[in-house]
């Protein structure tokens, strides 16, 4: 899918540094990220835990909390400048024109009222709908999400659902109010895998039928495989790599990025064992100048202890890595 | 996360806050030290024999004499003061060392031999956890008739349950360690067991508790001998002072203010010691 | 839901059952000679004393007394007052009867929405000069026994002020001093807990779903965390029901107030023994019920409860 230019995307980020307060004082957590998302567009983002993914969601959301702070950088989405929203303007967006769900589906919902009322929460919120409307718009969610029998349904308390049919309901919560953004944070990740196809099935349903934007958090490459139309590899609070799916996979620029690919089982050569990536990833605050990758990277190099900008490639490509394009093969 | 409002007051309040906790726990340290130093040295600080009458000197204020003055027996207030920490501290210290012999020995036997001995004994303990506090003071007060004994027998009974109750699920936990099988295989009797090996391992969430329940016991002591069913006069109690005190508040009011004060900082300072030792030594239970 | 509130209404049984085994025991355990008391001028009137004894029902055996006991306790006879000789002790007590649960149920109504709301500002600005005000003043208020505090206030309102009366009872007037002494310390345990799992709380993941449906702060704190705050709230209730009816003993004895717990005390001093087992025996059941009435109200509050119940 190309990039289109003229249009604006629907989510740019841009340059964000994200920083907390915490006991042992302020930690970025987020470097210079940069991300766009197009309209219609499932953006994938990929990393390890602690690599900024999720901290990066909930920015654009606007839920860092009281000791997330960003300090750099803005967020424009449709146009709109994170930074010259209040509280108030901030609300208004969340659950109606960007909407977000999380890895937990256990935990996600309120134990202690009825599945249907939380449903009609968003839609009495943002839409001002009346009770009577919103339950019957809260039941025709929950038809749509896959789930039986919702007229009965619609009124269970949700430690009568299994996982796979909270996530579903937690996609009726997000899309009630038909955001143009849906964020996805590991989805997928505690469900079984039958399940994971299913609820995978149902965010491209959503994509496919209403033309939302998708940003898609996870670290399961296979999950990205499926689902990206373009994928960013975040690495120590940085973005490393952006790329279409295609070529991402086919030709990775960055070492990390080529690492993390070799790393995935296949079913198409037999091999002795995985290869692993040696090495931890920096924590916040213990980041060192220059690339973050460095110490585990094996093209590291004399240039790699400056500090690495972002190259544009055209394309819809970007790296962070000055020797990218001009490496080694690595070995099979 | 919170909603967003106070984070420059956040963080420079949770400075204060860890600061002050610390420093909580300093301050209930110095005022229990001071107890314990008035308690034992009682017969020393005392200016004056706390059963010493002056009946032609009733209700006297403040003077060179008298520090905080006299009460309604013309008995010097101060001293009064004095030993009544000590008695105060007698009476909490022999409820805690009761309370854990036989709440630790009960739940240890019910935790380690489970079975019907630890369904009966639980039971028990259910029912005496039914009962509430207050009835426990009627009960041995009725029958011991009110004392120092009542005190001691009515507070114990209120508190080895609870004791009991941790004892037993901090061994439950104990019982499924490595080393235990290893004691059971080399030969060591269950008497061992529980003493050498197994009470060492559970015995600081027990100190936790002790030294967060002695305030309480304290407070309790000097509620019964309030009511009358505690120590008995000549033996000065804070409680009692305080009831004496009362009736006399509009006019002479030192009596009551002074035990009142006393006894309030004395409890305040055993709470603070208990919630900062709870912190050092087990974190986890109540994460702030 | 019904059949549990059956279940557990029995369940009481035992509770009560220890109770009335008790309380007949520690009467006979009594040193001395019941009969002693009562005759108090008249001990060496022998037919006196075997008349009494014979009423009394002391001439019989135990095992007899004790069924006699229990039954008479089911028909709520709680038999003759030692002190008012041939008064029945249910006469003793009947006035006093509604006025300690009225006290402790009062304070209760007063706590419960002060402790909570106190909580719910200590989490909601925890770290703040405001949470650490409203700890120190808990500590205060958990530390300082309530005659402490009621000598102070009364010395306040009553002696400087002369705003309130000093004790007594029959007014509305007189009751406020009491209410609010016994109201205090259950206040501080009630804010204590509720900022404790308020924090708790505060912290789950609905309550991040919440606020990522754009709901109002307002509603996420007093709708989705206050509600899952009560439930654990209510679990540790019990414990606190026991130190109100001790401070409502309390406050009785201070305030001059005829209710059961002064009565119980006046009854331990008088050796009017039958009087103070029948008001123990009333706590007791007080006491139970209204734990029963926590663990009904848990249930209501809490879906999975109630179908763990239903199971």
């Amino acid at each position: 899918m190309s990039e289109d230019h003229v249009i604006e995307d629907l989510l740019a980020i841009d340059g964000l540094s994200v920083a907390f307060d915490t006991e042992t004082g302020r930690r970025e957590v987020l470097s210079d990220v940069s991300l766009n998302i197009g309209r219609g567009e499932i953006l994938g983002v990929v990393g390890e835990s602690g690599s900024g993914k999720s901290v990066t969601s909930l920015a654009v959301m606007g839920l860092l909390g009281a000791q997330g702070q960003m300090t750099r950088g803005d967020i424009r989405f449709n146009g709109v400048s994170q930074r010259s929203l209040d509280e108030a303007g901030l609300r208004a967006r969340r659950g109606h024109e960007m909407a977000m769900i999380f890895q937990e589906p256990m935990t996600s919902l309120n134990p202690i009222l009825r599945v249907g009322f939380q449903i009609e929460e968003v839609l009495t919120t943002h839409l001002g709908l009346s009770r009577a409307a919103a339950r019957e718009r809260g039941i025709a969610l929950l038809q749509e999400v896959g789930v039986p029998d919702p007229a009965q349904r619609y009124d269970d308390y949700p430690h009568a659902f299994s996982g796979g049919m909270r996530q579903r309901v937690m996609i009726a919560i997000a899309m009630a109010c038909e955001p143009r953004l849906l964020i996805a944070d590991e989805p997928t990740t505690a469900l079984d895998v039958t399940i994971q196809a299913q609820i995978l099935h149902l965010i491209g349903r959503l994509r496919a039928d209403r033309g939302s934007s998708v940003m898609l958090i996870t670290h399961d490459m296979g999950v990205i495989a499926r689902m990206a139309d373009r994928i960013a590899v975040m690495y120590a609070g940085e973005v490393v790599e952006t790329a279409p799916a295609a070529m991402l996979f086919a030709a990775p620029l960055h070492p990390y990025t080529q690492l993390l690919l070799k790393a995935i089982p296949t079913t198409r050569r037999k091999v002795a064992s995985l290869p692993v990536i040696a090495g931890q990833m920096p924590a916040p605050g213990s980041v060192p100048v220059g690339c973050r990758f460095r110490a585990r990277c094996p093209f590291a190099a004399e240039g790699c202890a400056e500090p690495q900008a972002a190259r544009d490639l055209g394309e819809g490509r970007s790296v962070r890595c000055w020797r990218a394009g001009n490496l080694p093969a690595v070995a099979a | 996360m919170s909603g967003g409002k106070d984070s420059a007051d956040a963080s420079s309040g949770r400075f204060i806050r860890r600061f002050l906790r610390q420093r909580n726990a300093v301050i209930g340290g110095a005022i229990v030290l001071v107890v314990l130093a008035v308690a034992i040295l009682a017969p020393w600080l005392a200016p004056h024999p706390f059963d010493a009458t002056d009946l032609v000197n009733v209700w006297a204020p403040p003077d060179a004499v008298n520090w905080i003055g006299t009460d309604k027996l013309g008995r010097d207030i101060a001293s009064r003061l004095i030993y009544g920490a000590r008695a105060s501290l007698m009476v909490a210290l022999s409820v805690v060392a009761i309370t854990l012999v036989l709440g630790v020995a009960l739940g240890m036997i019910a935790g380690y031999f489970g079975g019907r001995t630890d369904g009966i004994l639980m039971r028990i303990v259910d029912v005496t956890l039914a009962f509430p506090e207050v009835v426990f003071a009627i009960l041995v007060a009725s029958v011991l008739g009110p004392g120092m004994a009542t005190v001691i027998v009515s507070l114990a009974l209120v508190w080895w349950p609870g004791i009991a109750r941790l004892t037993r699920s901090l061994v439950l936990v104990q019982k499924q360690e490595l080393f235990v099988d290893a004691a059971i295989v080399a030969g060591a009797s269950p008497g061992e067991i529980l003493r050498r090996h197994l009470l060492p391992n559970i015995i600081a969430p027990l100190i936790v508790r002790a030294s967060v329940g002695i305030g309480f016991i304290i407070m309790a002591e000097a509620t019964l001998s309030f009511l009358g069913l505690g120590l008995q006069e000549p033996t000065p109690s804070w409680g009692s002072m305080i009831r004496d005190g009362l009736p006399a508040l509009r006019t002479d009011p030192y009596l009551a203010v002074s035990g009142s004060i006393v006894l309030g900082l004395t409890i305040i300072g055993f709470n603070l010691l208990g919630d900062g030792l709870r912190d050092v030594l087990d974190p986890r239970l109540h994460g702030r | 839901m019904f059949r549990y509130f059956l279940r557990r209404l029995a369940g009481l049984t035992p509770v009560l059952g220890a109770a009335i085994v008790v309380t007949f025991l520690a009467i006979r355990a009594l040193p001395g000679d019941p009969v002693g008391v009562m005759l108090s001028d008249h001990s060496a009137d022998v037919a006196m004393a075997t008349r009494l004894r014979a009423e009394y029902g002391l001439d019989r055996p135990l095992p007899e007394q004790f069924l006699r006991y229990v039954w008479d306790i089911f028909t709520g006879n709680f038999g003759l007052s030692f002190r008012y000789v041939h008064r029945p002790v249910w006469e003793v007590l009947r006035d006093s009867l509604l006025i300690s649960p009225l006290l402790a149920l009062g304070a209760l109504a007063l706590a419960l929405p002060i402790g909570v709301l106190l909580g719910v500002q200590a989490a909601l600005h925890r770290n703040t000069m405001r949470d650490t005000a409203i700890i120190v003043s808990l500590v205060a208020g958990l530390s300082i026994p309530n005659f402490g505090i009621a000598t102070f206030l009364v010395y306040l309102f009553s002696v400087k002020m002369n705003l309130l009366p000093v004790a007594g009872w029959g007014q509305f007037k007189q009751a406020i001093l009491p209410i609010v002494v016994l109201a205090l310390p259950s206040a501080a345990y009630i804010a204590r807990l509720t900022r404790t799992f308020m924090l708790e709380v505060l912290q789950q993941d609905f309550i991040r779903t919440a606020r990522a449906k754009g709901l109002a702060e307002r509603l996420v704190v007093y709708r989705h965390a206050l509600g899952n705050t009560l439930v654990p709230l209510s679990t540790s209730a019990g414990i606190m029901f026991g130190g109100l009816l001790s401070n409502t003993v309390v406050v009785e004895t201070i305030f001059n107030i005829p209710g059961l717990g002064r009565l119980a005390i006046d009854s331990i001093f008088a050796r009017d023994y039958p009087v103070a087992m029948a008001v123990v025996i009333l706590f007791v059941l007080f006491y139970a019920l209204i734990n029963l009435a926590v663990d009904l109200f848990y249930a209501l509050i809490d879906p999975r409860v109630r179908q763990e119940i239903a199971a």
